[in-house]
């Protein structure tokens, strides 16, 4: 119990950090309007802000109640290795973006949801804001266990994740410092879920994030 | 609220860099950035008097932005805004210096009031700046007055340790212009910026010299019914100068010289350490030499205190300076009284050969009285004499010739102690007496025949305590 108390407190810490920003944007125009109500630029200014933070207030609410909504992944057979290759080769990001295996594990089949497989690709490259961490890329290393268990690892080069810890790296706008909108980790965490994989997060490797594929 | 004021505005949400852009242009001259790794090379790029940093930022956390701005020792007014309420962060960010916390979605007027405070703290601040320039400007040796090769010496020595600790004693005779050599020291030092103060230590009485120099606590003797700091304290990292320091009793001298020894202290009645860093600047018209033989001054002090000895001779030893300061002291009154007298050839040579047992001191009341007191547009000889005779029935022994080549002329400086010199505002209190009489006591009549606003008039009746009764008579 103490450890579900403690999840919904991080999360609506979270969530109260994140939505106060477009609400200091609405209060403080709803404020200024009233000083500057003879200057019709300024309340048309004004009125398309509040309507664009409330729309972004909105966005964001439903980004989550969407995850919340996902249906459980199928459980089929699928070539984890493959579908990455082909997603960079179809994206055209293989400046960015790379894969390596080990083991063979390239030829190597896993259980679960293909499309939320590909997704959770996507979701972390499209995610990650190249624009403020260009020299940063993208690694991706497939390998298999003795017990016959594949991981995807993930690193990001260039970014520091040390911030992040067991209990809150997949807890929405946790980690906004090198994704765009903050809930990336929470969507993969999610999903990850939903086809029966784990999603994990170690400070001490340099492949800080993996899934564990069965 | 309208300020020429630079303002820096660094949050990565584009709608409250926007808000506070709205909210702040164009009262401020207003900037934004919306990193947190770029804000330390925009301050050092650029010039900025207030940060308002978002603690929630890309790149670097606004509270290692704090931290780094608290290390360089970068001087901005921060305003914190935050999205959390987290008090530990309220904390450390006023622990780095921040001024002020703001916790989003925060009221407009609310940061408004915060900015207003910010501003007249700023304008203090550059009034205190200003001041201190246009003080410290009067005390560069360029400003002081004299030629002589005695003075040259002084700044040459003084030019040489000017930015050291080193104490300085200076020994000259009163009047010689001690204090502004004090001052000249300090407002020429790297010490400028921080305080200078001064303690006569023969005008104040042996009892309470010691929580003048070092403070009290609350209830350390009957009497101290607040805390006091000391002019030491007070000076720390400036100058402390202790003039007539050879009136110090021998149990102050002990503790002068720990201080001076541990640069430490503690307040009468207290039991914290206090160190401090205050440059002293000692002054004396005695020679201690000769107090150390009749055991009159600590030995030991006197060494600490002669580091670096600086002699100021009399007046009458460096006779080229005289026109100088008269000159000076001349343009300095005629300014201050909006008049244009001017000394005519013969009463500058007298005042030159005189020998001014009062020194730079006297030499000035002579300048001011004439300039307060003389009907005339040029002073001559008569009236110097008659000023300077004033003085003298005031002084047995003394004598005035009209042999301004005599050496004997308005004699030395014997019986100093019994000489009675009235002061100005004595004279100008009997004058304005005089004046009224003769005006029947017609306050316009007689302000406007001294040249003084009605104003003025009725100040200078109420400095003096002159009441006028209606039946005319000044009581």
């Amino acid at each position: 119990m103490d450890e579900i108390t403690s999840i919904v407190e991080k999360i609506i810490r979270n969530f109260n950090h994140e939505l106060k920003n477009p609400l200091t944007t609405i209060k403080g125009y709803a404020q200024l309007l009233g000083s500057k109500a003879h200057d019709p630029k300024f309340i048309e200014k004004s009125r398309n802000i509040i309507i664009e933070n409330v729309d972004y207030i909105d966005s964001k609410m439903n980004q989550m109640y969407d995850i919340f909504n996902l249906p459980e992944g199928e459980r089929e057979l699928l070539s984890p290795g493959k579908i990455i290759e082909d997603y960079i080769s179809s994206c055209d990001v293989t400046e960015r973006c790379f894969l390596s295996c080990e083991d063979n594990s390239s030829d190597k089949t896993a259980t679960g949801d293909q499309n939320y497989f590909t997704r959770i690709i996507d979701v972390l490259f499209h995610g990650f804001d190249w624009k403020n961490h260009p020299n940063s890329k993208l690694k991706m290393l497939l390998h298999t266990n003795d017990n016959n268990i594949m991981t995807l690892s993930f690193c990001f080069e260039n970014a520091d994740f040390s911030h992040l810890t067991k209990a809150n790296y997949y807890l929405p706008f946790s980690e906004k410092r090198y994704f765009n909108s903050g809930i990336e980790l929470f969507e993969v965490f999610f999903l990850s879920y939903l086809s029966g994989w784990n999603f994990t997060y170690s400070a001490t490797t340099q492949f800080g994030f993996s899934i564990n594929l069965k | 609220m309208k300020s020429n004021y630079k303002i820096l505005i660094a949050d990565d949400e584009k709608g409250v860099r926007e808000l506070l852009t709205d909210l702040l242009f164009p009262s401020f001259d207003v900037h934004t950035i919306d990193r947190g790794d770029t804000i330390i090379e925009e301050l050092r790029l650029n010039i900025y008097d207030i940060l308002i940093l978002d603690l929630q930022l890309p790149g670097m956390y606004g509270i290692d932005v704090l931290r780094q701005i608290y290390d360089n020792k970068i001087n901005i007014a921060v305003v914190v805004i935050t999205a959390s309420n987290d008090i530990d962060n309220a904390i450390t960010s006023m622990k780095l210096g921040a001024y002020d916390y703001v916790v989003k979605p925060f009221d407009t007027d609310k940061l408004l009031v915060i900015l207003k405070n910010i501003v007249e703290k700023l304008d203090l601040e550059n009034e205190v700046t200003i001041l201190r320039e246009q003080i410290g400007e009067n005390f560069r040796f360029k400003n002081i007055i004299g030629d002589s090769d005695p003075i040259r010496k002084i700044f040459s020595t003084l030019d040489k340790v000017i930015d050291t600790d080193s104490t300085i004693l200076i020994i000259g005779d009163s009047g010689t212009g001690k204090e502004i050599i004090a001052k000249a020291v300090h407002y020429n030092s790297n010490r400028k910026q921080f305080p200078f103060r001064s303690i006569d230590c023969s005008t104040i009485p042996q009892d309470l010299i010691g929580s003048e120099l070092f403070g009290h606590e609350k209830g350390a003797f009957t009497g101290a019914i607040s805390r006091k700091i000391g002019k030491f304290e007070v000076a720390s990292k400036g100058t402390l100068f202790l003039d007539e320091i050879s009136n110090l009793s021998i149990d102050m001298q002990a503790k002068l010289l720990r201080v001076l020894q541990e640069k430490e202290f503690e307040r009468i009645g207290g039991n914290q350490i206090i160190k401090v860093n205050t440059r002293i600047v000692a002054a004396s018209n005695k020679d201690l030499r000769d107090l150390v033989k009749e055991n009159l001054f600590r030995e030991d002090l006197y060494y600490r205190l002669n580091v670096v000895p600086i002699y100021i001779p009399s007046l009458k030893d460096r006779k080229e300076d005289i026109p100088l300061f008269i000159d000076y002291f001349l343009n300095k009154y005629n300014h201050e009284y909006n008049r244009e007298l001017e000394i005519d050839l013969k009463a500058r040579l007298f005042l030159t050969n005189y020998k001014w047992p009062g020194n730079v001191r006297q030499l000035e009341n002579i300048i001011k009285r004439l300039v307060l007191l003389s009907t005339k547009k040029i002073v001559d000889i008569s009236q110097i004499k008659q000023l300077l005779e004033f003085e003298e029935n005031r002084q047995p022994g003394l004598i005035i010739t009209d042999d301004i080549n005599s050496d004997n002329k308005l004699s030395p400086e014997e019986n100093e102690d019994t000489i009675y010199i009235k002061s100005l505002d004595e004279i100008e209190k009997e004058h304005l007496e005089l004046a009224l009489h003769h005006f029947k006591y017609n306050i316009s009549i007689t302000a406007r025949n001294l040249k003084i606003s009605r104003k003025t008039m009725h100040n200078k009746l109420k400095k003096y305590n002159i009441i006028i009764k209606k039946s005319a008579e000044i009581k």
